[in-house]
């Protein structure tokens, strides 16, 4: 009986409670600060990208650029097993280089195995010490000549290859297909950049000492492709521009009875019915 | 009451019987020495690039000849057929686990990556500064992965018997031209760490070979240091 006794009132009262609502929520969007202004690359953003590659391109001239330097390595990396467990190993490197023809990398694995590597700008030489066994063979055209063959031809492994190479700041133009300036942070004291990139296969992080020497101090590659997504991580430390350089430090010379053996790309590969090499081999790395 | 330290002293034979063979299945296990795990992946060339469609950890690096994983499968055996039996049961619930949940998780990182890779182009354009040189399209897979240690080898040359020997015996590296000692045309296999079995060497044109069956094997180095690979005949 009531609700049919003043029907206008009732609407009334609907429509002020309406208007009220309305202006409630126009008061509120008024106050709010504008999302599209914030999410829209404005002139911060961008100025912090242009940052981000004008950072990693210094380092890369920088870097091609630097005649001699030592500096060592410590690097760690996943394996995913095909249990699917992720296992760490690691490996410490000392890299001296004197461009454009001297490159000697020490490396010791977290086994303990030993490797030498030498370019004197005629042979790459691979030793193992704890053997007395090497490979060699001979490239001669310089530091980037090498190295390319070494990894893409003889299919050895060199970790970070592409930062022993005057063509890093190419590569790296050339790969790079996002870049973005993390933060400002420190790497054992050091200010650094923190910029993180995307190649087509790789994720990386790398860490740029602020200064007039840009050098990396860390590096982080993630292979967002693979399975596990596994990660290697390399941290940089005693870099040193003006290192003793000796030639016989990039020329090897065999020690007494050391045996020479070819590299594993330069077998032939086994025709006969035998047992193929993926049945009969599978050695640990 | 009498019986009460008897019952004391077998529990406690019991519990250290108990805990020496999970002691023993630890080892074997490997925690303990690290044997049997694969050293190799894709993570361990510390490239830049990655090539595309290759699996991780190998079926073939697993049955690796080396002598920690020969160990660490005596240890294995002597542990006990249960405790096998045992892991082999886990070890098939945990495959066919694994396997579900890897072609869900293929699914969904395929719908990821045609994502990404859509993010990745867009951002491209916009990361290249005008006047630069973006990378061509169609530009060559080698150009990007030369880093990545698995790239294949352009096949150069069949030489290949005499490219081991002049390695071996010593010759002058002048004659060994790069262009004519690459011979494989696919990512070489991985070898394995001592030889798989107990041949003697027998040294054919300064090359020592090692004989298993009919097999023939020689010593090489490979990305993960000095291996025996099978080989053709002497």
């Amino acid at each position: 009986m009531k609700t049919t006794r003043h029907p206008e009132i009732r609407m009334m009262l609907c429509v002020a409670l309406l208007a009220i609502i309305a202006s409630c929520a126009q008061e509120q969007a008024a106050t709010r600060p504008e999302p599209s202004a914030a999410r829209t690359p404005g002139t911060q953003a961008v100025a912090e990208s242009a940052d981000a590659r004008g950072i990693l391109m210094r380092m890369a001239e920088f870097l091609a650029n630097t005649p001699q330097y030592s500096v060592n390595i410590q690097d760690n990396y996943d394996v995913v097993q095909e249990s699917g467990q992720k296992i760490e190993f690691g490996e410490r490197r000392k890299v001296t280089e004197s461009r454009p023809n001297g490159l000697r990398v020490e490396a010791e694995h977290s086994n303990g195995d030993k490797h030498l590597v030498q370019y004197d700008g005629k042979d790459i030489t691979v030793f193992n010490p704890t053997l007395n066994i090497y490979a060699q063979v001979t490239k001669p055209g310089g530091i980037d000549e090498a190295v390319m063959y070494f990894l893409r031809d003889l299919h050895m492994r060199l970790p970070l290859a592409m930062l022993l190479t005057s063509r890093l700041p190419s590569e790296l133009e050339k790969r790079t297909q996002a870049l973005d300036y993390v933060e400002r942070t420190e790497i054992q004291g050091t200010p650094a950049h923190h910029l993180a990139g995307q190649t087509e296969t790789v994720d990386y992080q790398v860490w740029i000492a602020e200064g007039s020497q840009p050098l990396p101090l860390r590096v982080v590659l993630t292979y967002k492709n693979e399975e596990g997504q596994p990660q290697f991580r390399a941290q940089f430390s005693d870099w040193n521009l003006a290192p003793e350089i000796n030639n016989s430090q990039f020329a090897f010379t065999p020690p007494e009875g050391a045996q020479k053996i070819a590299f594993v790309a330069q077998l032939p590969q086994p025709t006969s019915q035998g047992a193929t090499p993926s049945e009969q081999t599978g050695g640990q790395k | 009451m009498n019986t009460k330290p008897s019952v004391i002293v077998t529990a406690v034979i019991a519990a250290f019987i108990f805990l020496m063979g999970t002691a023993d299945d630890v080892f074997a296990r490997g925690i303990g020495g690290g044997g049997g795990f694969s050293r190799s992946g894709t993570a361990a060339s510390g490239s830049f690039s990655a090539g595309a469609g290759r699996a991780q950890g190998s079926g073939a690096s697993r049955q690796a000849y080396s002598g920690s994983a020969a160990q660490h499968q005596q240890n294995r055996q002597q542990y006990g057929q249960q405790a096998q039996q045992s892991r082999q049961q886990y070890g098939q619930q945990a495959q066919q686990s694994r396997q579900q949940y890897g072609q869900q998780t293929q699914q969904s990182r395929q719908a990821q990556q045609q994502q990404a890779q859509q993010s990745r182009q867009q951002a491209a354009q916009s990361y290249y500064p005008p006047g630069s040189r973006p990378p061509p399209a169609g530009y060559s897979y080698d150009e990007n992965n030369w880093d990545d240690g698995e790239v294949a080898a352009v096949a150069v040359g069949a030489a290949a018997v005499g490219a081991i020997a002049g390695h071996a015996t010593g010759e002058s590296s002048s004659s060994t031209e790069p262009s004519t000692t690459v011979v494989q045309t696919a990512p070489p296999p991985s070898g394995s760490a001592s030889p798989p079995c107990a041949a003697s060497p027998t040294v054919v044109g300064g090359v020592t070979y090692y004989q298993c069956g009919s097999t023939w094997y020689t010593q090489a180095y490979g990305s993960g240091g000095v291996v025996y690979m099978p080989v053709p005949p002497p």
